[in-house]
């Protein structure tokens, strides 16, 4: 256990680490973090997280209390609260170390003073642990006996699974080298210990201290050989040495502790509004479209003739059901304003954006830069010359007449709704 | 406010998509459940404060059977909410 006492700034540079972002940015969000549970506490009363816990405005109510200085009694008032409920998973990840516990029945009969006694001195839990064990009962003996062992583990799980593979590892680069002339090897193989214990990266240097010796004493001996051994056995004590490192290097790898998936994060400063319901709005849209130009296309083709001279100067869009003839004004892009805002407002039909998109060619439209100043271009049907404004009334004053009609009416295309006139039923054009 | 709203709000606040608020949000809190799970206490200025408690083991008695139960001893989180927030709260409340 690290008491560690953390601020914003330290989960902010873990946050960064994490999602490998510029350190101002997770610096903002961490603080706008605690911004929005705050905002929602105040508007909501209740802020609820997934995967931390709910924050919840707690009512309490006004109660007697006694003043401890002078005995005399007065009324706490009633007020509020910010009440924090950990999740589940934050819940059992912080009990971790106490999980293996469970609820005990007590025995009728049983001596509880001895319990209440170790409650007087509220001391670190060994105490707590061992102290019960003495009691009489074997109900109570049998729930402190675990208490001894969930302790120690989470101090001493993380190690002992890297630990055993170095300890391992070592001993057979130490075999074949003491076979090599010793004089140059020794160096070689006192290395080699040394820097696998590196890559695994284990805390426990234990592998190394018994390696040392081992490779000591057998040096040694060697050495006496010595002078019988050949150059060929030199060459392949280091062959083996280097792979063994290489070994050991791969292994550093495996056994380091990655424990959480590193996630990359892609930084983009994008629309606040145009998100996913955009894109499948988009999407929608554009299916409809496709669907509409086929149907159209024929007419427009026929039409071809009508195009409004105008529309040569400004971008097409293509297959769209209207002309860009014009420009209605500009707009600067600030925070707050999105695509779909000012296609609502300028046409009352948000799926218009794209002919902004178009005017001013942009490629995503969820990615606008800052204060760029946007042309809003004026639109024309293609085939009735109407506005979008106007479209859209005549769109709606056909739906409404063809539910009253008859209701398969309502299912005609929409690209050929807006061609029927106001007063003219769905079921006229059909 | 859920956590769809919570998101959507933060989203709007820092300019982002939803989907990566997530993502980023999910960071955060990963982030600070291994802090707690390790025992740090997390101090924020002018919100309050997320402490890991230990609670000791106790007995309770069941009021209908009268059976008793020695209940563990447990790690909490415990927050503890600076007397800003409670102002601010306490307003809104009222308002």
């Amino acid at each position: 256990m690290n008491d560690q006492r953390l601020t914003p700034a330290d989960l902010a540079s873990a946050l960064a680490r994490r999602g490998s972002l510029p350190r101002r940015y997770s610096e903002d969000f961490v603080r706008s973090f605690f911004e929005v549970i705050e905002e929602g506490l105040v508007h909501d009363n209740l802020v609820k997280i997934k995967g931390f816990g709910t924050f919840k405005v707690v009512d309490i109510d006004a109660r007697e209390s006694v003043n401890v200085s002078t005995g005399e009694r007065f009324e706490i008032a009633s007020h509020t609260k910010v009440s924090f409920t950990p999740d589940a998973t934050l819940r059992d990840a912080v009990n971790k170390p106490f999980v293996a516990f469970e609820t005990v029945m007590v025995n009728d009969g049983t001596d509880i003073t001895q319990l209440e006694r170790i409650w007087d001195f509220p001391t670190e839990d060994s105490s707590v642990a061992s102290e019960p064990a003495p009691a009489a009962e074997p109900v109570v003996e049998q729930k402190p006996a675990p208490a001894a062992e969930p302790k120690p583990t989470p101090a001493a799980e993380p190690t002992p699974a890297a630990e055993p593979t170095p300890a391992a590892e070592p001993t057979p680069v130490a075999e074949p080298t003491p076979v090599a002339e010793p004089v140059k090897v020794a160096p070689v193989k006192a290395s080699v210990p040394a820097e696998t214990e590196q890559k695994v990266e284990t805390p426990k240097d234990e592998a190394t201290k018994e390696a040392a010796p081992e490779t000591a004493a057998a040096g040694t001996e060697a050495c006496e050989k010595s002078h019988s051994c050949c150059r060929c056995h030199c060459l392949w004590g280091i062959l083996l040495a280097c792979l063994f490192t290489i070994f050991g290097y791969c292994l550093g790898y495996y056994w380091h502790p990655v424990a959480l998936p590193e996630w990359k994060f892609e930084w983009k400063k994008a629309e606040p509004k145009v998100d996913e319901q955009a894109e499948a709005v988009a999407k929608e849209a554009a299916a409809k479209e496709a669907a509409a130009k086929e149907a159209a296309a024929k007419k427009a083709a026929e039409e071809e003739s009508k195009v409004p001279a105008a529309t040569r100067n400004y971008p097409q869009m293509d297959g769209g059901e209207y002309w860009i003839v014009g420009e209605l004004g500009m707009e600067t892009m600030s925070p707050g304003k999105t695509l779909l805002n000012m296609a609502l407002k300028y046409y009352k039909d948000k799926d218009l954006f794209k002919y902004i998109c178009t005017m001013n060619e942009i490629d995503n439209p969820d990615i606008v830069p800052l204060n760029k100043e946007l042309k809003i271009p004026e639109l024309r049907h293609k085939e009735s010359g109407m506005t979008p404004q106007e479209v859209a009334e005549a769109k709606k004053a056909a739906s409404k007449k063809a539910a009253a009609v008859n209701a398969p009416a309502s299912q005609a295309p929409a690209a050929q709704a807006p061609a029927a006139q106001p007063s003219a039923g769905q079921t006229v054009t059909e | 406010m859920n956590n769809k709203e919570f998101i959507a709000a933060l989203s709007q606040k820092e300019s982002l998509l939803q989907r990566d608020t997530q993502k980023l949000v999910n960071l955060l809190v990963a982030e600070l459940t291994s802090q707690f799970e390790n025992g740090s206490t997390l101090t924020v200025q002018n919100f309050g404060q997320f402490e890991v408690k230990k609670k000791l083991e106790r007995v309770v008695v069941n009021p209908s059977s009268g059976q008793r139960m020695l209940v563990p001893p447990k790690l909490v989180l415990n927050f503890k909410s600076y007397p800003a927030l409670k102002e601010r709260t306490q307003k809104g409340g009222e308002s």
